[in-house]
C-alpha cells in the first residue's frame, strides 16, 4: 500500500504518518519527536525525513527501522531528485544539494548573502530546481539548472512561495503573496532558454499547504476546518506596542496585545 | 535580554525556510505575523485547477504539510 505522508504537530517537532487516499485508513511511520522535513523517495519505497539524529530513510510499507542517511539536524526542506541526480536541502537560508550516492556530503548551490533562500524542489527529471528567494526584498519563486551552469529565471512576477513542480515537469504551481492569495500554473520552457512562457492564475488559495496530484490537473490540499476558531485568524498582523511592559506584567498574571 | 522565557505570541508565520514572522523592537513593539493554522485541525480536500473541491476519505486531523506517493495513492 502506498500513500500520502502527512506530518502532524508534536509537543517539539512532527511526526510523519502515511494516509491512504481511497480508505481514508492512516498509520504513524515515525515516533522521533523532532521530526521535520519529509519527503517521498521517487520510487515511493521510502520516505526521507528530518530527525533529531540527522536525515533518515524510513521504508514503506513499514519494515525495519530507519537508517541513517545524512548528519545534518538542520534541515527546513528536503526534496528528492530520481536515482543518479541530485537532492537539494533547505538548511537555515541557503540551499545545498547532494549527489543521491554521497547525500552526506552536501555543498552550497544557492547561498547569498543577506538573502533568505529556501523550499527547495528538485524538476521530475532532476535537471532544474525550484526555490524562492527573497532577493530583492520580497519572496519570489525562481527555476535554475542543477548542478548547474545556466542562468536562473524569475517565475512569479509580484510575490510568490511555495513552488511546486507539475508530474512532467513542464509546469510550476505557486502560490501568490498576501491574503487573498492567488492559486498559480507557469508554463516552463528551457528552450531557446530557461524561463516562464506563460502564467495562469487558477483559483484563490485559501489553504494551509498542497501537492499536486499526478494527472497535474488536482491538487491534495490542507485545509483549516471552518470550526476551528484559529481558522478565521489565518494571516492576521498583531502590533503590540509595548510589548516589553506586557512581557513583564504576564509574569505577574497579565497578558495582551493590541491588533 | 535575560530571564526566563515566556509565551508572547502564537500562530507564528514562517519564511521560506522557517525563518518567523516576528520583528522586535528596543522600545517595545512586537511585531507578529500570525498564520491562523499552528496546530489547526485540518481537513484534507482535493481540488481541480478550476478551483472545484471535493472531499476526502482522509480523518481531520492536525495534519502539517503533505506529499503525495509517486503513484498517487
Amino acid at each position: 500500500m502506498a500513500g500520502t505522508i502527512f506530518t502532524v504537530q508534536g509537543k517539539i517537532g512532527f511526526d510523519v504518518w502515511v494516509a491512504d487516499l481511497a480508505s481514508g485508513t492512516t498509520e504513524r511511520l515515525t515516533t522521533d519527536p523532532m521530526t521535520d522535513a519529509s519527503e517521498w523517495t521517487r520510487d515511493g519505497r521510502a520516505v526521507a525525513y528530518q530527525s533529531s539524529a540527522g536525515v533518515r530513510l524510513q521504508a514503506w510499507p513499514r519494515s525495519g527501522g530507519s537508517t541513517p542517511i545524512a548528519d545534518t539536524k538542520e534541515l527546513g526542506f528536503l526534496s528528492a531528485g530520481p536515482a543518479g541526480a541530485y537532492w537539494a536541502f533547505g538548511v537555515n537560508a541557503d540551499i545545498l544539494i547532494a549527489r543521491d550516492d554521497s547525500l552526506n556530503a552536501p555543498r552550497p548551490f544557492i547561498a547569498s548573502a543577506g538573502v533568505d533562500e529556501g523550499s527547495p524542489r528538485v524538476s521530475p527529471d532532476g535537471r532544474l530546481l525550484a526555490y524562492v528567494s527573497s532577493e530583492g526584498g520580497q519572496l519570489n519563486v525562481y527555476v535554475q539548472p542543477i548542478p548547474g551552469p545556466g542562468a536562473r529565471a524569475r517565475v512569479s512576477v509580484s510575490g510568490g512561495r511555495d513552488p511546486m513542480w507539475s508530474p512532467d515537469g513542464t509546469a510550476l504551481f505557486y502560490r501568490t503573496l498576501g491574503s487573498p492569495a492567488t492559486f498559480m500554473r507557469a508554463t516552463i520552457a528551457e528552450r531557446p532558454r530557461l524561463e516562464a512562457t506563460r502564467r495562469d492564475s487558477l483559483f484563490p488559495y485559501r489553504y494551509a499547504g498542497y501537492d499536486v496530484m499526478p494527472n497535474g490537473r488536482e491538487f491534495l490540499m490542507l485545509k483549516a476546518t471552518s470550526s476551528d476558531p484559529r481558522a478565521g485568524a489565518a494571516s492576521g498582523l498583531t502590533i503590540t506596542t509595548s510589548w516589553l511592559q506586557l512581557l513583564a506584567r504576564s509574569r505577574g498574571g497579565q497578558a495582551g496585545a493590541v491588533r | 535580554m535575560t530571564g526566563p522565557s515566556e509565551r508572547v505570541a502564537e500562530g507564528v508565520v514562517q519564511g521560506p525556510q522557517g525563518a518567523v514572522g516576528v520583528a522586535a523592537s528596543r522600545n517595545g513593539v512586537l511585531a507578529v505575523l500570525a498564520s491562523g493554522s499552528a496546530n489547526a485541525d485540518m481537513d484534507i480536500v482535493t481540488v481541480t485547477d478550476e478551483g472545484v473541491e471535493r472531499p476526502t476519505a482522509i480523518p481531520r486531523r492536525s495534519w502539517g504539510d503533505l506529499r503525495i506517493s509517486p503513484d498517487g495513492r
